[in-house]
């Protein structure tokens, strides 16, 4: 009952808004935030004095196997916010708001709420920025409604989306018309703070080479992000000179995936590459592999088989496993970096800092860095982000170039050992076996 | 009347149809057959292996569509809350195994039985009871109302059950860890049959002989067959045609619960809407088989097991996992087109 009470009051609460920000004029921005609809979105979290001026949202999947996560890059951002910008950016005062993109059924991001979450930014004038998603598939949606936003285009930062199409276009890996078709108005308005996959794609591949694997057998889960990353590895490995003997989807809601792991066994394949996220029945699939395939074959995830507690849900099976995140290790970060992860760690109240978190900490650095630099409207905020040069920052030195990727390529390689995954490498895969 | 009268000149072209109908088919199943035979020749370790995992996951479909079946031939009613049912029992399932007796990875035999027996008492009764209550509350009002709107109900329990379940574990998977013994039975070359198999073959078979002896032998089973034939004719002799369907029901929740506990055992995990597929599929093979006939469903269980194992297990010219749900239904709608009463034919328990 209460949550159709939510619902039906949601075009109220929208079109408030709108009255409110239009009433205030345009240019410099409402004197006062107005709230983001409660539906989807916490609470402001503003400490400083009056109400503030803008509102920078996070839009991130807090439900689901991987939630921890998210969370925990939530906790990041308001650690930034008042810790360090003590909720001013410049001559704004900012406040926060956190938005969930999942649902419980989903168990994950979904699309009705991806794209009524971009709405209420778009239609909130007082949201001067975005920060996410999690999810590249909920990226896609986005991006074009805040590209389209009144007064726009409204800036959009992710610390977390790998799929290369969303910013530029990568042979045999995205699809055509990508990435323009997500910028209706030719204006640019999203940048990135990881590396993509055709970045994550070959140095998956590069470590099946290094650990002298001759040939892979290939599944992805058929979204946006995992049959991405999953072609980024093909493309890779036949350059690599490592056999691809399969390219095929595994069905998240299969009772059992023993067959497909017999049919991986006659393939004779040394090692299997799962493109896709974990919360599609990730830790059922590791399991019905290393049983079928025994203790040789090596499995190699991307970063969708994060949060490792995730994974480790699959017991020994998932011992020896090797997952990529895309960026470096929280053990090869910089001064800046270190210093961050102490503070964070008393702040939060956490033993372990997610690299995620890191990551989602140098978004909220920049998006704050560039509402600072801006003269307070939207366009100029996206304006600013693309300037971004970040020099010795929590991630080190490196800067976002035209398409909105950032220059850090380095890709991080863990192995799944006694439930945890530990640092084994960072692999920088050349240009040659990228392009 | 218009349908008769269109009826009259398509009659010459019906007795071609007749012919051409079998005899594709035999060229189908012989193509199915020999494609078969040679991955059986090509590789039959592979072979053996897949047909093992076929046969595990058919019986555990025929588990599922066998609630479908029996509620179907008394009642004439699609249980779409019955795939729910079960995945409660494997919720059930979950909480005895993890919550009551704390199993980890590889228990002893000697906790792991007593451990298995309650799951199965509990899922049973539970489900049981659950699945009559519903039957009480949401299908016996209904019972004299157009025959949409019990439909629509079941699909509105449905929901609710998944919901409960929701609301109960949360949406994430629950992951059960490996509780059966490690290693394998048998070993015929490299073909393994490995215990979580033998498992489901050790509690599916018995429930089955059990339903079969309940539905043939007993009183209480001839109540049911009777009412099934016809409800009226059955309430003039004197059996409680209300109790009798409550009975069904209870029976069907069973099952339910029964498949709940193979599930988790064999697949260990079990996520709040994993009744929703597992449980079309079953009420696909309660179809195949013909609906309502109890041996269909099973046989109709056991295709599907083999045809989707089959289908992402073989290597030569298999079209792979892409492939399974396109291939599931595809069978199905042939067998519908021509013909319409499912492999065994549309029946009543009283088959059984």
């Amino acid at each position: 009952m209460s949550r159709r009470v939510l619902v039906a009051s949601l075009p109220v609460v929208l079109s408030a808004a709108f009255l409110a920000a239009g009433a205030s004029g345009s240019g410099a921005g409402p004197s006062a935030a107005t709230v983001l609809p409660s539906a989807s979105c916490g609470p402001v979290f503003y400490k400083g004095g009056g109400s503030p001026q803008f509102l920078v949202a996070s839009d991130l999947p807090l439900q689901g196997a991987g939630r921890a996560q998210p969370l925990s890059m939530v906790k990041a951002i308001r650690f930034i916010l008042e810790k360090q910008y003590k909720f001013t950016a410049g001559r704004y005062t900012i406040g926060y708001q956190s938005c969930d993109d999942s649902t419980a059924q989903q168990g994950g991001w979904a699309p009705e709420k991806c794209t009524a979450n971009a709405r209420a930014y778009a239609n909130d004038r007082s949201v001067i920025g975005v920060i996410g998603t999690f999810n590249s598939g909920c990226a896609k949606l986005i991006i074009p409604i805040l590209n389209r936003a009144p007064n726009g285009p409204l800036a959009m930062i992710s610390p977390a989306n790998t799929y290369p199409g969303l910013t530029h276009a990568a042979k045999g890996i995205t699809e055509p018309g990508e990435p323009q078709k997500y910028y209706p108005t030719g204006k640019r308005n999203y940048v990135r703070v990881v590396a993509t996959d055709d970045f994550q794609g070959p140095a998956d591949a590069l470590l099946i080479q290094q650990l002298k694997r001759k040939s892979v057998y290939i599944l992805h889960d058929n979204q946006t992000y995992g049959k991405g990353v999953a072609l980024a590895v093909q493309k890779a490995a036949k350059k690599l000179g490592i056999k691809a003997l399969g390219f095929e989807a595994w069905d998240a809601k299969a009772a059992s995936y023993e067959a497909v792991a017999a049919r991986i066994k006659q393939s004779g394949a040394e090692s299997v590459f799962l493109g896709g996220i974990v919360d599609n029945n990730g830790a059922k699939l590791v399991k019905d592999l290393r049983d079928g395939l025994g203790p040789k074959v090596l499995l190699v995830a991307p970063d969708g088989f994060t949060p490792f507690s995730a994974v480790a849900e699959a017991g020994s099976a998932a011992e020896g496993m090797y997952i990529s995140v895309a960026g470096l290790p929280n053990e090869a970060l910089g001064p800046r970096g270190k210093a961050f992860i102490n503070a964070y760690k008393a702040y939060s109240r956490q033993k372990t800092v997610d690299p995620y978190a890191v990551y989602a900490a140098q978004a909220a650095q920049i998006l704050f860095d560039a509402i600072a630099r801006s003269n307070g409207t939207r366009p100029s905020v996206t304006a600013e982000l693309f300037k971004t040069k970040v020099n010795g920052g929590i991630l080190g030195t490196f800067r976002i170039d035209r398409n909105g990727d950032t220059t850090l390529k380095g890709i991080t390689i863990y192995k799944m050992t006694g439930g945890e995954g530990k640092f084994d490498r960072t692999l920088y895969p050349s240009e040659s076996l990228v392009k | 009347m218009a349908t008769e009268a269109r009826a009259e000149p398509i009659r010459p072209r019906r007795d071609v149809l007749q012919l051409l109908v079998p005899s594709l088919g035999l060229v189908l199943v012989g193509v199915v057959l020999a494609w078969l035979l040679v991955n059986l020749a090509k590789s039959p370790d592979a072979f053996f292996r897949v047909l093992f995992i076929g046969i595990t996951v058919g019986a555990l479909y025929a588990l599922v569509a066998l609630g479908y079946s029996l509620v179907y031939g008394i009642l004439e009613l699609i249980n779409f809350a019955h795939g729910d049912v079960f995945m409660l029992g494997g919720m059930m399932t979950t909480a005895v195994l993890l919550d009551a007796f704390g199993l980890g990875e590889s228990p002893s035999i000697g906790s792991l039985a007593p451990a298995i027996v309650a799951a199965l008492a509990v899922a049973m009764v539970g489900c049981g009871l659950l699945n009559a209550t519903i039957e009480r509350v949401a299908y016996k009002p209904l019972r004299h109302a157009p025959r949409l709107a019990a439909l629509i109900t079941a699909i509105g329990m449905s929901f609710i059950v998944q919901d409960i379940a929701l609301v109960w574990k949360g949406s994430q998977s629950i992951a059960v860890p490996n509780v059966l013994p490690k290693g394998h039975i048998f070993q015929i070359g490299e073909v393994e049959y490995r215990w979580n198999q033998l498992i489901v073959l050790i509690i599916t078979v018995p429930v089955l002989l059990g339903l079969v002896y309940l539905v043939q032998f007993t009183r209480q089973g001839k109540a049911m067959r009777a009412t099934a034939q016809d409800r009226d004719a059955a309430a003039m002799m004197g059996i409680d045609v209300d109790r009798t369907i409550s009975f069904t029901f209870l029976v069907a929740g069973c099952l339910a619960g029964a498949a709940g506990v193979v599930f988790v055992t064999y697949t260990e995990s079990v996520r709040f809407d994993t009744g929703f597929q597992l449980g079309l599929i079953a009420f696909t093979s309660a179809v195949l088989g013909g609906i309502g006939n109890l041996p269909g469903a099973v046989l109709g269980g056991l295709l599907i097991g083999l045809i989707q194992a089959f289908n992402e297990g073989l290597s030569w010219y298999a079209p792979g996992p892409n492939w399974t749900q396109s291939i599931v239904f595809t069978i199905l709608i042939l067998i519908l087109v021509f013909r319409p009463q499912g492999l065994l034919g549309e029946r009543t328990p009283e088959g059984g």
